[in-house]
């Protein structure tokens, strides 16, 4: 079972016709039950490559496949629908300002045809698990960097998906928060999740937690051993 | 997906940025009362005008001449009409206007006949009393209502005539017939005109041909029939003229459309966001058209309050008198007559704006996700 990239190639449509593609024709494939790590330069295109696997963005040619069906080639209320099934953490993290730490993690249940109880309890302890309960009603703005992003996270996780791309999650995190999101990560993928972290992080490169790695750099993929 | 986290995400939503929520608010508030105070208004003049004229006689015949009116002759318009079959009830009525002092007062002549009576049980004034209408000036303490007509009179005042009492005018006089006559220069045995019933209103304008070569003299026919389609087509057009005529509610709707394009404008980043987490365009359009209805179903109901206030309100007469010139009796409003207003300007009003709000709310749900978030959507 794996999700997959086929062929795929991302090129910028506004950067011009004779601008290079972020990436051409990569075949890589992420298994579900395993972390994988993509690591790489700045500008190297992880970022684009996650945005591409969440159905967020449609490659220029060749198809992301989740186990063989092309979910990028499906028509915008197909993906819509299969996207409840992935959670992500961007890099710019994209917290609403105005809501409170609660209301944005309650943001990804919402459309989930769940009671609002259950919401709420499902989401709080989602923020206790990631050492935010002091925060729960605070509006996330006043958060620190590290706070938000494990807001961000916490928002990903909430409702267990079953594809989590995760972009520099521990970016902002000291060693021992850094360790805790690491253990959720790993939970994740024992469950059967497909987790790919896409990080500069030099503690999640020496980490031996990981089941795959790749490197991508120049518009090519490869793996690391 | 459950209504109740839609709901209570909606409100949060719209807690982000109350002051486009207040705008939107005041906007479609302020349109909503400007239409439905014309609509409401226009229905209850209609009912209220209609009402009268169910009071008053299916015809009415004035003697006229190269001067224009002239006394009528009682005997012989009398044997007229009960020469022409379908005539019910004729009647001759002695009425006019004078002055009371500088003011124009409308005054009827009545006399204590068998079978008459006055509304509210007030007694029919003898030679040298008058009832007063609400509008007439009561004299000062000692003095009697001086009137001047083709002679001056002087009356004692007997007492107001009852608001229920469903007058057309209230500038009224009541007095003695005979009292009526030295004032508008009537002699005895004449009258200013005559007034018949129908068995059906559609009758009357066959017999109205009829009568026009019944009597000795030129008479002047009006029906019912014909006052009530010209002061219909009237206040139709008065009715349009106010919803033409309101500039400041077009550039309140204006103001709302610009409101709604800032609004999708600004939800663009929100909405890509969202979809990433999960939530599909349907979901996203069933919030955008929830939080538009958590704002305009208040708005909507605030601004039906408001133009019932303002023609209901009571004492409160410039509207009426502004839109549909109506100085008359206080205006009434059926029931049915409020139900069908009140669609009217939800189909005037809400289901425009709803409409606007679905357009907007597609318009941004079309695009990709990444596109909404990098501020890239359509």
């Amino acid at each position: 079972m794996t999700l997959a990239c086929h062929n795929l190639t991302m090129a910028w449509p506004q950067a011009g016709n004779n601008a290079e593609p972020l990436f051409n024709a990569v075949d890589v494939g992420f298994e579900f039950g395993q972390m994988t790590l993509v690591t790489g330069p700045t500008g190297s295109g992880k970022s684009t490559l996650l945005h591409l696997l969440a159905g967020l963005l449609r490659p220029t040619s060749g198809e992301v496949r989740d186990q063989g069906r092309p979910v990028s080639r499906w028509p915008a209320g197909h993906r819509d629908q299969w996207r409840r099934q992935v959670g992500i953490c961007f890099q710019n993290l994209f917290l609403m300002p105005g809501l409170s730490l609660l209301d944005n993690v309650l943001q990804s249940l919402i459309p989930r045809n769940m009671q609002w109880s259950a919401m709420v309890d499902l989401a709080q302890r989602m923020i206790t698990v990631l050492d935010l309960a002091a925060f729960m009603a605070a509006p996330v703005q006043i958060l620190s960097g590290g706070q938000q992003q494990r807001a961000a996270v916490a928002r990903a996780m909430v409702h267990a998906p079953r594809i989590l791309l995760l972009d520099e999650p521990t970016a902002f995190q000291d060693d021992a928060h850094a360790e805790r999101l690491m253990d959720l990560f790993v939970q994740c993928a024992a469950g059967g999740a497909c987790v790919v972290v896409s990080s500069h992080d030099a503690r999640l490169r020496q980490s031996d937690r990981f089941h795959a790695r790749f490197h991508l750099d120049d518009g090519v993929f490869e793996a690391v051993e | 997906m459950n209504i109740v986290p839609m709901m209570a995400w909606s409100r949060r939503d719209l807690g982000r940025r109350p002051a486009l929520a207040v705008l939107l608010f005041l906007a479609l508030s302020t349109v909503t009362a400007l239409v439905a105070a014309v609509l409401i208004l226009h229905h209850a003049v209609v009912r209220t005008f209609d009402g009268l004229l169910d009071h008053s006689p299916a015809m009415v015949v004035r003697r006229v001449g190269g001067g224009g009116w002239m006394p009528m002759p009682v005997a012989p318009a009398l044997s007229a009409v009960r020469s022409a079959p379908g005539a019910v009830r004729p009647r001759t009525r002695i009425w006019g206007v004078v002055a009371a002092g500088d003011v124009p007062v409308t005054i009827v002549g009545v006399e204590k006949v068998h079978g008459f009576g006055l509304p509210g049980g007030i007694e029919v004034p003898t030679p040298g009393q008058a009832w007063l209408g609400t509008g007439v000036r009561w004299p000062d303490k000692g003095q009697g209502l001086a009137l001047t007509g083709r002679q001056r009179v002087t009356l004692a005042v007997s007492g107001r005539l009852p608001e229920s009492a469903a007058m057309a005018v209230h500038d009224l006089v009541v007095l003695h017939a005979d009292d009526a006559r030295r004032l508008l220069g009537l002699q005895p045995g004449q009258a200013s005109d005559l007034v018949l019933d129908v068995f059906h209103d559609q009758e009357a304008d066959s017999l109205a041909r009829e009568l026009s070569t019944a009597f000795p003299w030129p008479v002047q026919i009006t029906t019912r029939h014909a006052v009530r389609t010209a002061y219909a087509t009237h206040f139709a057009a008065r009715g349009a003229a106010g919803l033409l005529g309101f500039i400041p509610a077009l550039l309140a709707l204006v103001l709302l459309i610009a409101a709604l394009g800032v609004w999708g404008f600004r939800g663009r980043p929100d909405m890509g966001l969202m979809k990433a987490m999960g939530w599909t365009s349907g979901d996203l359009l069933r919030l955008h058209l929830t939080r538009a209805v958590l704002v305009g179903l208040p708005a909507f109901a605030a601004g039906l309050l408001g133009a019932w206030a303002v023609c209901f309100f009571p004492g409160n007469k410039w509207l009426p008198r502004l839109l549909f010139d109506w100085s008359g009796p206080t205006l009434a409003l059926s029931p049915h007559g409020a139900i069908g207003s009140l669609a009217l300007a939800a189909a005037v009003v809400f289901l425009p704006y709803l409409v606007a709000s679905f357009w907007s709310g597609w318009q941004t749900v079309q695009a990709d996700p990444m596109e909404l978030i990098q501020g890239r959507g359509q």
